[in-house]
Parts: structure tokens; sequence; C-alpha cells
């Protein structure tokens, strides 16, 4: 009986152990449901704000946030096609939905490069980080607003993380921007699995609150965006 | 619960070397004294229950040849064992037997049966004791790299300490997640131990009153043998 207690005690602790990693892997819910999507790729080279608008506008640097070095490419990702037929436009409605798993797929990467590697680090010395934003949501075609936004939000962007930490760290963070510029519903999508690098790109966003005031021309009340932080050396 | 669940796993992955050999041994720990706990349960459950059942024997009716038959029921149970122990050291030897005996020999099984039961109680208090100290070690060792992280990044900022302090403190909860039902289990057990020791004293005067009525009845004229009872 000894022997079968302790056996039965190391899988009681297992399955405890189990659990917890089930609900820590279980996926979240989408913060909306989500009916149109306009894919929208926003890959930025290391350190500066995404290109906007799959490829149409390339966004300079700023100084106003953490360059960072090196090339980055950013992997081929599947993105869902649209459905021409089922685009609707409604006025005060949510426009932002996610359905990535809805459609055939369409690979819309839009790759940058830089040929020319930049030294200069974070204010904190560690790794900083690049980023870009991918848009769930109607034609948005505003790129300037959201070269304004990747830089609001790239320049409270400071994770304490280590050069050699950070490679490799991605991490997207999903939020709502109403037509004031106001940030809700602010969820970590997809973590890189460092707490830090994870914690600080979710403050960044919540730093960066309010942002600009959607373009008025834009017909609805919410834009979703996901956007994505890449840590480099 | 979900989202605490994520963190914390990231929060166990970022950890320092230390912290997770920390949280590894006070895994082992409690899987050592919750092993304890269920080899104990099945251990003082039976014998409780075979306790209960002999208690409600009248020791005096029977003779120690059919209270040793009737005994033999219950293996798991201090009091049966104490009882083979006596019958093969003295009523199996009545004739070199001495009437003092008796007593000795109960209180030497019976001693012997507490022993046992109280085998491996004591890792149990030492678990209680010790897995606080364990965890508040990781903790202190946390703390001390969120100072260091201080110092690397010349900030204070809630970023740069929390979440060290946030990795020191989950060794403190793991070590008292060890260290709480280890003290629940070894008070517990330690009352069960108490009833067991009262039931073994309160058998050994009950066998010691049933032979002195024996022997007193062997002395009178015409008296026949048996031991126990009759």
């Amino acid at each position: 009986m000894a022997r079968n207690a302790y056996i039965l005690s190391g899988i009681i602790h297992l399955l405890v152990l189990g659990l917890l990693f089930a609900f820590a892997q279980m996926p979240g819910q989408p913060a909306r449901q989500i009916r149109h999507f306009q894919p929208v790729r926003l890959v930025a080279p290391p350190g500066l704000p995404g290109p906007v608008g799959q490829g149409q506008f390339k966004a300079e640097p700023s100084k106003a946030q953490p360059p960072t070095p090196k090339v980055q490419e950013t992997p081929q990702k599947v993105a869902p096609k649209t459905d021409p037929q089922k685009v609707e436009k409604a006025p005060g409605k949510e426009v932002a939905a996610k359905t990535p798993d809805a459609a055939p797929a369409r690979p819309s990467p839009v790759q940058t490069k830089s040929d020319k590697p930049q030294t200069a680090e974070s204010p904190a010395g560690g790794g900083g980080g690049g980023g870009g934003a991918r848009l769930d949501g109607v034609n948005f075609p505003y790129p300037y607003y959201l070269s304004n936004i990747q830089i609001k939000i790239l320049s409270n962007f400071k994770p304490a993380v280590s050069a050699r930490d950070a490679r490799e760290l991605k991490t997207v963070v999903f939020f709502l921007i109403d037509k004031n510029g106001r940030i809700s519903d602010v969820k970590l999508e997809d973590k890189s699995g460092h707490f830090l690098f994870d914690q600080e790109a979710q403050r960044a966003v919540l730093r960066s609150n309010p942002l600009p005031a959607l373009p008025p021309a834009f017909g609805s009340d919410r834009l979703g965006v996901h956007f994505e932080f890449v840590g480099s050396p | 619960m979900e989202n605490f669940s994520a963190d914390l796993i990231t929060l166990l992955r970022s950890a320092s070397g230390l912290a997770k050999f920390v949280l590894f041994l006070l895994l082992a720990i409690s899987v050592l004294s919750w092993g304890i706990f269920l080899e104990k349960l099945w251990v003082f459950s039976r014998a409780r229950k075979a306790r209960r059942q002999i208690q409600d024997l009248n020791l005096a009716k029977y003779d120690a040849e059919e209270l040793r038959r009737k005994l033999d029921h219950y293996p798991q149970s201090p009091l049966s064992r104490v009882f083979h122990r006596v019958y093969v050291d003295y009523y199996s030897r009545q004739a070199v037997a001495d009437e003092d005996a008796l007593p000795h020999l109960l209180q030497r099984q019976g001693a012997n049966e507490i022993a046992r039961l109280e085998t491996r109680l004591g890792i149990l208090a030492t678990v209680a004791s010790v897995s606080p100290f364990i965890g508040l070690f990781g903790t202190v060792w946390g703390v001390m790299r969120a100072f260091m992280n201080i110092g690397t990044w010349g900030s204070t900022s809630l970023a740069v300490v929390a979440p060290g302090i946030a990795e020191a403190l989950i060794a403190t909860a793991a070590g008292l997640a060890a260290a709480i039902p280890a003290l629940v289990f070894y008070n517990h057990f330690l009352g069960a131990l108490r009833e067991e020791s009262r039931a073994l004293e309160q058998f050994s005067a009950d066998l010691i009153q049933a032979e002195k009525s024996r022997r007193n009845r062997l002395s009178a004229p015409g008296a026949g043998v048996g031991g126990v009872g009759r």
C-alpha cells in the first residue's frame, strides 16, 4: 500500500499540473465576432514602424522610437481571404472582426529588408523591438493614421530584456480603437513566452491611450488592430 | 483563471534556474507528504474500523483460542496484532508464564504498534515546518534578482521590479502549498494516533482484568483451564 500511495500522490500532482497547463494552453475567445475581414499586413524593419496597407505605404523611421538593427524577414503568414460579396459596410457598427480560419489562404506578406544594420540600442540597453500591425476591418485607406499609431506605441515600448533574450521574441497585442482614439479591449493575443517582453508590449499599448481619433471619413466606429511586437538584438 | 494560469506558466518559464530547482524540490516534497497522507489514511481508517468492532466484543466471554480466532478477521488492527503476539508469548505457554508477565507483554507490544503507526508522521511534521523556509529561500533569491535588475536597467519602475518579485513569490506560494496540507495531515493523524493509543490501553486493561478473573477461578477448588475469560 505504501508504494501505491506514493504513486497515487504523484498521479494527483501530475493531474493538477496538467490541468494548470491545459488551462494555460486553451485558446482565448476572440475579442469580437468578426464578419468583415480585410487583411492588411504591415511589416516593418526591426525597430521601425511598419509599412502600412499592403505595401502601398512604407513608414519612415522615427526618432521617437528605439531603432533596432539587422535584417528581419517576416515569415509568410496565411491571411484569410475576404469574400467580396460578404463585405458590407455598416456605419455605426463595429467593423473589427477576426475569422482567420474561415476562408482559403491567400499569402499577403510584405517583406522588407534593411540592408544597413543599425547599431543603436534602446534606451534601456536591451533588445528593443520593432512592430507591425495587422488590421481587421473593412478597407482602411489611411496609411498616415496607422503610421502615427505605430510611432506612438513603439515610442512607449521599452522592454527591460537583454539583447540576447529579445532575439526571436514576438508578441501580438490586440486592441480596439474607437472613433475618439480611445483604446479598449487590450489583450495579449499571441505571447512570446517571455514575461517581461509580453507585459511591456501590453503596457506600451495602454500607455499610448488615447491614440489620435480615427479619420472622420472612416465609416465605422471602431477599428480592431493586431499589433505585433518583434524583439531584435 | 485562464489568464492567471497562462501568466503563471510564462512566469515559470522565465524563472531562474535556482527558482525552478526550488519549485521542483517543493513539488517532490509535496508528492512525498501526500503519499504519506494517503498511506496513513488507509492504515488508520482500517484500524479505526476494526477497533470499533473489537471494542464491541466482551472479552470475558471468550477463552484465548476463541478470541484469537475472532481477532484473526482484523489483521490490520493494532489490537489484533498485539493480542496475537501476547497469545504466542503468554497464553500458548501458560505453564511457564508468570502472572505479571501479561501486563509487561501488553505494554511492550502496544508500544511497538504505536511506533509502527507513528512511522513517517515525523516526515509530515518536517515538511510542514521546512517547506515555507525553502519557499522563502526561493523568494529571497528572486528579490535579489529583482534588485539586480534595478541596478542593470537603472530603473526602479514596476516594469523592471515586478516580474522578479512575482517570480519570487511563486516560491513562497509553492512552499505554503506543500506545508499547509502536511500540517493538517500531521495534526489529523496525531489525533488518530492518540485514539489508537487509548484503545490499546483500554484493551490491555480489559485483558489483564479478564486474566485475573480467570486465575481467581482457577485457584478456586474444582475450576478448569482455558485463558482470558473462562
